[in-house]
């Protein structure tokens, strides 16, 4: 422990792990609660018609795409530090914060598009089950609220290649 | 390529041709019946018959039939089975051979009769098992059940009674009277079963101490024999009604192989229902009937020939639609088009009056389609699992457009991955040789650099590149994003530039000059000075472009504006329109997806191959394991990023693309047709 406060390189990396852990925790978060009531909708679907069961799914598991983006963010974040490897890199205070800084797009995005996605994945379970024909459209719908996700990944992962 | 022609028809036929004529256009697939609208003098509207209803209460009977009996359908395994599912496949004689002759009431009425006896012995087993759980706690008692429960002077009454009142519930009883028996209790889980013997006199004291224990007071069936008799009866029932059901099942399972007929059947009825359900969309005099729809243009001139070969009493009239009446909509997209029209069919239709985006889209769609999953083995296990789909099992024809697609989609990612140095996520250092090359600096020598190795000794190593690789989106995501932009750029302008040029052609020449031309000029203008400033054309041009940039600006602020009156309020909406241009923007930087799904497929590939050489270090299984999740880990990449790219790049197609130059909504083109639920006639 005294290492750690006297050691600013150590500072460093505990905020990276946290910016890790913020990044997974938060959007991991987000996708379980959307993929929640998109699963909840689904059930009833499939309760009508089993043979939709197919579909219920690929529409269920679209919110949990933000989980992923987040795991990835920590991913590169443990990978880029060398925790992952046992060796980790000696890393400023100032990095440190920056990695952390660089797990909250993806978790925050996540967080909420994951929720809000899982409605609107839920509101396309029922689009699904009175035309399965229009499964395509409920899929676009709930592709349009991933879209933050997708942007908050792709400035997450962007700051932590600058550390590279 | 396109949206097909659409033409509105009257077909005037005599009645007693009526059958005839009606199996004709429905055989041939052409003619969408349009409402009669307005009736002309000495016309009524035609009702429907009693054939009518006598088909539907066949097919109803059919339906029934077929419902009953596919639960018991031994279903064969496989794939191909799989995708057959309850489909069957003959030509239109086989099938009318198959139906006309065919004496489905006999089945119909056995599967009643089998469905209300399975029925009713479901019930039966259901009152059998409340009648076991109300006598199996009394089964001490040994007399007949119809014995009355009175006699002149004392009452016998059966109690339950939570195990945790029972000690002060009986208290009570017993102070309230000598008169009183308890008999023997019964304790079965945490409830105590009685017999309570007491005088008429204090019954009333009696249930008064049961009603305030909340104390249930059992009625046993009054059945014939003692309980243990009575139980054993039920039991010998219930064996029975297992044998019954078994011999139902099996009976079951044997009519089940008449399915494919009673199937066939259900349809032919069906074709001849939906010939006479058209009808009331007709008009009739005594003589004739008259019929109105719409038809592709090139079909008209056939379709009066091949009406000759039916009868010679008839007159096919082109006539001009209904007010606010739109011509249904039908695309038409050939060879490598075709698998396409999927994607633009999860959008929807056109308007008549658009044009068909479907060839459009194609060449964008593959290509951010490839840009999202960027990897070469991906690309190629794609490719080569819907080439073998296609080749070796039978899809039906309307499936195989998006597999076909598929199939394309993999071929792209191929190259999209070796430009992106995609292969599994690996890197060149752990490639098979032959996919990787060494890294020569400028004057072809080999770059070197320093690593550990396994004994921890720092060595000289050969810099190793894939070859084909242009790109490296790991290292420099910026270059990708760029590319990603540009393209996003060109895919939006294209769109613009696509309404202008329809517009021109097709609607107002001046207006389309007016209000869309700007923009296709300003948008052309931006691209031309971003490439300036990148560089990309020489500087000295950067004065010139400058003005040119202007110009498109003041363009469009006198243009934009025009449809407003007043000289401030057009001039005022005009600079407004040139807000268009965040629109535009935006539009261009949604492509930015393209990069973040790249990445999220290579990551992921890297995630699982970091986590199998992990588990590889476990001695005597870690390579099994590794496999293991090498395979898994990368399948699953594969599902979720095949999905994520499809989804995505349409996506850019329907949001970004489609809205520059269409507004959608056209209704589909349903012409009367054999409709079929099971049957795939000569597909």
């Amino acid at each position: 422990m005294d290492e750690v406060v006297t050691n600013p390189g150590l500072w460093g990396l505990a905020l990276a792990v946290a910016g890790a852990a913020f990044a997974v925790a938060f959007s991991g978060a987000g996708s379980s609660i959307g993929v929640s009531y998109a699963g909840q909708a689904g059930a009833g679907v499939v309760a009508e018609k089993p043979e939709l069961f197919g579909k219920v799914l690929i529409l269920e598991a679209l919110p949990a795409t933000q989980g992923i983006y987040g795991f990835l963010v920590a991913f590169l974040i443990l990978m880029f530090t060398g925790i992952l490897s046992g060796d980790p890199i000696a890393l400023t205070t100032a990095d440190g914060a920056k990695i952390f800084f660089a797990g909250i797009p993806v978790g925050l995005a996540g967080y909420f598009s994951g929720i809000y996605q899982g409605k609107v994945s839920a509101a396309g379970c029922g689009m699904v089950a009175k035309n399965p024909g229009d499964m395509g459209k409920a899929m676009v719908l709930s592709a349009m609220v991933e879209t933050y996700a997708v942007l908050g990944f792709l400035v997450s992962a962007l700051v932590v290649f600058s550390i590279a | 390529m396109a949206v097909v022609p659409m033409q509105k028809i009257s077909l005037l036929v005599h009645q007693a041709d009526k059958p005839k004529v009606l199996a004709f256009l429905q055989e041939k697939g052409v003619l969408q019946i349009a409402d009669i609208g307005e009736l002309a003098e000495g016309m009524s509207k035609l009702e429907l018959d009693k054939e009518s209803h006598e088909l539907e209460f066949r097919i109803a009977e059919l339906d029934f039939a077929v419902q009953f009996l596919s639960k018991y359908e031994q279903k064969k395994k496989g794939m191909q089975a799989m995708i057959d599912g309850d489909s069957v496949k003959l030509n239109y004689e086989e099938m009318e051979g198959i139906a006309k002759d065919y004496q489905y009431e006999d089945m119909v009425g056995r599967c009643k009769s089998m469905e209300d006896e399975m029925v009713n012995l479901k019930n039966e087993i259901k009152s059998i098992h409340s009648v076991q759980e109300k006598l199996m706690p009394w089964r001490h008692l040994k007399y007949a059940l119809n014995t009355s429960s009175e006699s002149e002077s004392s009452v016998s009454l059966h109690v339950s009674v939570p195990l945790k009142d029972w000690s002060l519930f009986k208290e009570e009883l017993v102070a309230l009277s000598k008169m009183i028996a308890i008999g023997k209790e019964k304790v079965i889980e945490n409830k105590v079963y009685v017999q309570i013997l007491c005088e008429k006199e204090i019954l009333n004291q009696v249930t008064g101490v049961i009603a305030t224990f909340k104390v249930e007071l059992v009625e046993l069936p009054l059945l014939k024999g003692t309980i243990e008799e009575e139980l054993e009866r039920l039991v010998t029932r219930l064996e029975q009604i297992g044998v019954r059901q078994g011999q139902l099942n099996k009976v079951a399972v044997d009519f089940s192989k008449e399915l494919k007929k009673l199937r066939v059947t259900y349809d032919y009825y069906n074709w001849r229902l939906q010939q006479k359900l058209v009808r009331r969309d007709f008009a009739s005099t005594e003589s004739t009937i008259l019929i109105k729809g719409w038809i592709t243009k090139k079909s008209i001139e056939v379709l009066k020939t091949d009406l000759q070969d039916i009868t010679s009493r008839f007159v096919i009239e082109e006539i001009n639609p209904e007010e606010g009446e739109n011509a249904p909509v039908l695309l038409v997209n050939k060879g490598i088009m075709k698998p396409f029209q999927s994607v633009t069919d999860i959008y929807g239709l056109p308007l008549p009056n658009e044009l068909d985006p479907t060839p459009y889209l194609a060449i964008f769609f593959i290509m951010f389609y490839g840009l999202a999953l960027t990897d070469a083995i991906y690309g190629l296990l794609m490719f080569a699992i819907m080439f073998s789909v296609l080749r070796f099992l039978k899809i039906p024809k309307q499936s195989q457009g998006l597999i076909r697609l598929l199939m394309y989609a993999g071929l792209i990612t191929f190259f999209a991955g070796a430009l992106y140095g995609g292969w599994a996520s690996m890197t060149p250092y752990q490639a098979p040789g032959f996919l990787t090359k060494s890294l020569l600096d400028g004057t072809g020598n080999v770059v070197t650099h320093m690593v550990k190795n396994d004994a921890g000794e720092t060595v000289k190593e050969i810099v190793k590149v894939f070859k084909f690789q242009k790109i490296d989106a790991i290292k420099s995501p910026l270059s990708v994003l760029i590319l990603s932009l540009l393209l996003g750029f060109i895919q939006v302008f294209v769109g613009v530039l696509m309404n202008f040029i329809w517009k021109f052609k097709h609607e107002s020449k001046k207006y389309a000059l007016i209000d869309h031309f700007p923009w296709v000029y300003l948008l052309f203008m931006i691209g031309f000075a971003v490439a300036v400033k990148a560089g990309i054309l020489p500087e000295s041009l950067w004065g010139t472009t400058k003005i040119l940039l202007y110009i498109g600006m003041v363009g469009i602020v006198l243009t934009q504006g025009r449809e407003k009156k007043n000289i401030i309020l057009k001039f005022i909406s005009g600079v407004l329109g040139l807000y268009g241009l965040v629109g535009y923007l935006s539009d261009v930087l949604s492509y930015s997806r393209l990069l973040a799904l790249g990445l999220a497929t290579s990551i992921i590939g890297l995630a699982v191959n970091t986590i199998a050489g992990m588990v590889s270090d476990i001695p005597f299984v870690g390579i099994i394991l590794a496999i293991i999740v090498l395979i898994v880990g990368h399948m699953f990449n594969i599902g979720i990023n095949a999905l994520g790219a499809f989804i995505h790049s349409g996506r850019l197609q329907f949001v970004e693309f489609f809205t520059k130059f269409m507004e959608g909504g056209g209704q589909a083109f349903k012409p009367l047709k054999r409709d079929s639920k099971y049957v795939r006639l000569n597909d």
